[in-house]
């Protein structure tokens, strides 16, 4: 920002000076009405320009900073726990006890670097996560359409959301036998048990959403005489959009868990990563295993980040985190 | 009993309410036997103590609540309505919250376009309009209130405190606007407000309402011509309009207690 731009003389104006105009358009940053108006110009010139991107410098700084301290202590920890798992393996360990725990890189060599067993585990994660993403789409599907239903009538509300809760408590190991004894034991149960699990976070939080819009913003709808429907589409649904999209964050991460134990029990068709992990355990290949337990971590971790990031991108297209745009 | 758009054309007022009370479920009263007549172009102002039904009178006028008793008539087809927050969608830019009531009422894009324009530059925020409302100060934000009920061209507009939330200096700066857009274009208004001053200076008929039970205890003729200037503010016969108001609503608030 250049220390001397060039002042338009209405300082005197006790209008809203149009340099105010000017400079907020520049600089995208909001001014308050009156706060800066009345002090001298000198003062404004000399210290708020230079000042600001002083300070602007200063944040960026701070930012860079925190970004190296943000991502420093957890790497540490990270070389640590390698350290550590190493320490375990090789000393602590006897030879022949050493499957209990293999040492990180015969993991890695044994579980990625072997073409065939890369295969097989890149083919069982891509069934995973095909399965969990099948389910977190039928589970926002039928979540958000509950929801819905719900939030146009008390008496929906009062005659299903209990059972969602239901849904919520009871066990889904505990089912997953019966979905087994109905549904077959195959890719249909699967995607069931992550539909199950995934469900309610969405139900709820979409819900909560529906109903905490602005009461003063229905009155405006109301008196336009809007329609259910335009309620919802143009003022309920956008505004519960942040509070849906923390609940799918949530059912994700759920999902890719429900997906794993569905694998346990439902043995059938092609595997995924917990049918692995189930084989490898069964034949003491715990190099395998541990490669098929540490791509299940990244795939809940890779969700979660994801999802992470489409809320921040929601919450920018919502225009609730202070960006204009 | 509620008569909306009930046939124009026999010359009596746009807005009237008679007789019009409240009394809530809970056997609060909040307003008894008010009477309301908003007449084409002319300002009615209410001022009265906090608690005293003034909004409760206003979404009644407007059908947002019903009256327990007493009547309401008005040939109004559109109502404008301006709260004492902005109330905008945020995630829609200045412009598209202005268009937000021509959208819900069907009118056609181009026409919605051509209209929010308008009144994005009679606020005075045309340089503001792609803007998102987080981005935008409290007085703004009240202008693109006002000028997402303006745009829609309504019959009769009702104002509940607008300036409320604001700032003195914000305030005055947007009566003296919300004047001069009054002047323009002539429309019946009723505006609620806790400010004498602001009542006054905006205002055609003054009604002073008591404490709660609200009931209308002076009716005020403002002798002031329009369009008003911001000048007026400071006469002395402004000023002595405003302490003779502010006498009776301090009586009205000492008779309820």
């Amino acid at each position: 920002m250049p220390h001397h731009q060039p002042e338009l003389p209405d300082q005197n104006d006790p209008g809203v000076p149009p340099h105010h105009v000017a400079e907020q358009k520049r600089s995208g940053v909001p001014l308050r009405e009156t706060a800066d108006r009345d002090r001298p110009r000198v003062e404004r010139g000399e210290m708020v320009g230079p000042g600001r991107s002083r300070a602007l410098r200063r944040a960026g700084g701070a930012r860079g900073r925190l970004r190296v301290g943000s991502w420093l202590p957890p790497l540490v920890v990270l070389l640590l726990a390698v350290g550590g798992w190493y320490g375990v393996s090789d000393w602590v360990l006897s030879p022949e006890r050493r499957f209990l725990l293999p040492p990180p890189d015969a993991v890695v060599r044994v579980g990625f670097l072997d073409r065939d067993n890369r295969a097989e585990l890149f083919a069982a994660l891509g069934r995973t996560a095909e399965v969990a993403g099948l389910g977190l789409l039928i589970a926002t599907a039928v979540g958000v359409g509950l929801a819905v239903l719900m939030s146009q009538a008390r008496w929906v509300e009062r005659s299903l959301y209990p059972y969602a809760v239901v849904l919520q408590t009871v066990p889904v190991l505990a089912l997953v036998p019966l979905l087994g004894f109905w549904f077959g034991f195959g890719m249909a149960s699967r995607v069931l048990v992550c539909v199950l699990v995934a469900v309610f976070p969405v139900i709820a939080n979409t819900l909560f959403g529906l109903r905490s819009t602005d009461g003063t913003l229905e009155d405006v709808f109301r008196l336009a005489r809007a329609g259910r429907l335009r309620r919802l589409l143009k003022l309920r649904l956008p505004a519960a959009l942040p509070a849906m999209v923390t609940g799918l964050r949530i059912s994700a991460g759920l999902s890719v868990v429900g997906a794993v134990v569905g694998d346990y029990f439902y043995q059938q068709g092609s595997p995924g990563l917990g049918i692995l992990i189930n084989i490898y355990r069964a034949r003491l290949e715990s190099e395998r295993m541990f490669a098929a337990v540490l791509l299940a971590s990244l795939l809940g971790l890779a969700v979660f980040w994801a999802f992470g990031l489409l809320a921040r991108w929601t919450a920018r297209l919502h225009g609730t985190d202070g960006n204009d745009r | 009993m509620t008569e909306r758009n009930a046939p124009a054309g026999d010359g009596g007022p746009r807005l009237a309410l008679t007789g019009v009370g409240k009394v809530y479920d809970d056997g609060t009263e909040a307003l008894a036997g008010v009477d309301l007549a908003v007449e084409d172009g002319g300002l009615v102002g209410i001022v009265g103590p906090s608690g005293c039904g003034k909004s409760t009178l206003l979404r009644i006028a407007a059908g947002l609540d019903s009256p327990t008793s007493g009547t309401v008539r008005s040939t109004a087809e559109r109502i404008g309505y301006v709260f004492q927050d902005a109330a905008l969608l945020p995630w829609r830019s200045v412009r598209g919250n202005v268009e937000l009531l021509m959208e819900l009422r069907g009118v056609p894009r181009a026409e919605r376009r051509e209209r929010a324009g308008q009144a994005i530059e009679l606020v005075g925020l045309s340089a503001f309009a792609r803007h998102r409302p987080a981005a935008l100060s409290g007085g703004m934000r009240m202008r693109v209130s006002l000028a997402r009920t303006l745009a829609d061209d309504p019959d009769a507009l009702l104002l509940d405190e607008p300036f409320g939330a604001l700032d003195e200096i914000t305030r005055a700066g947007l009566g003296d606007e919300l004047a001069t857009l009054l002047a323009a274009r002539p429309r019946p208004a009723v505006l609620v407000t806790h400010s004498v001053a602001e009542a006054v200076f905006l205002s055609s008929t003054v009604l002073v309402m008591s404490a709660r039970p609200g009931r209308v205890v002076a009716r005020v003729e403002v002798p002031f011509p329009h369009p008003r200037e911001r000048s007026l503010r400071t006469t002395p016969e402004f000023a002595e309009l405003v302490a003779d108001l502010t006498g009776r609503l301090y009586r009205g608030m000492a008779e309820a207690a």
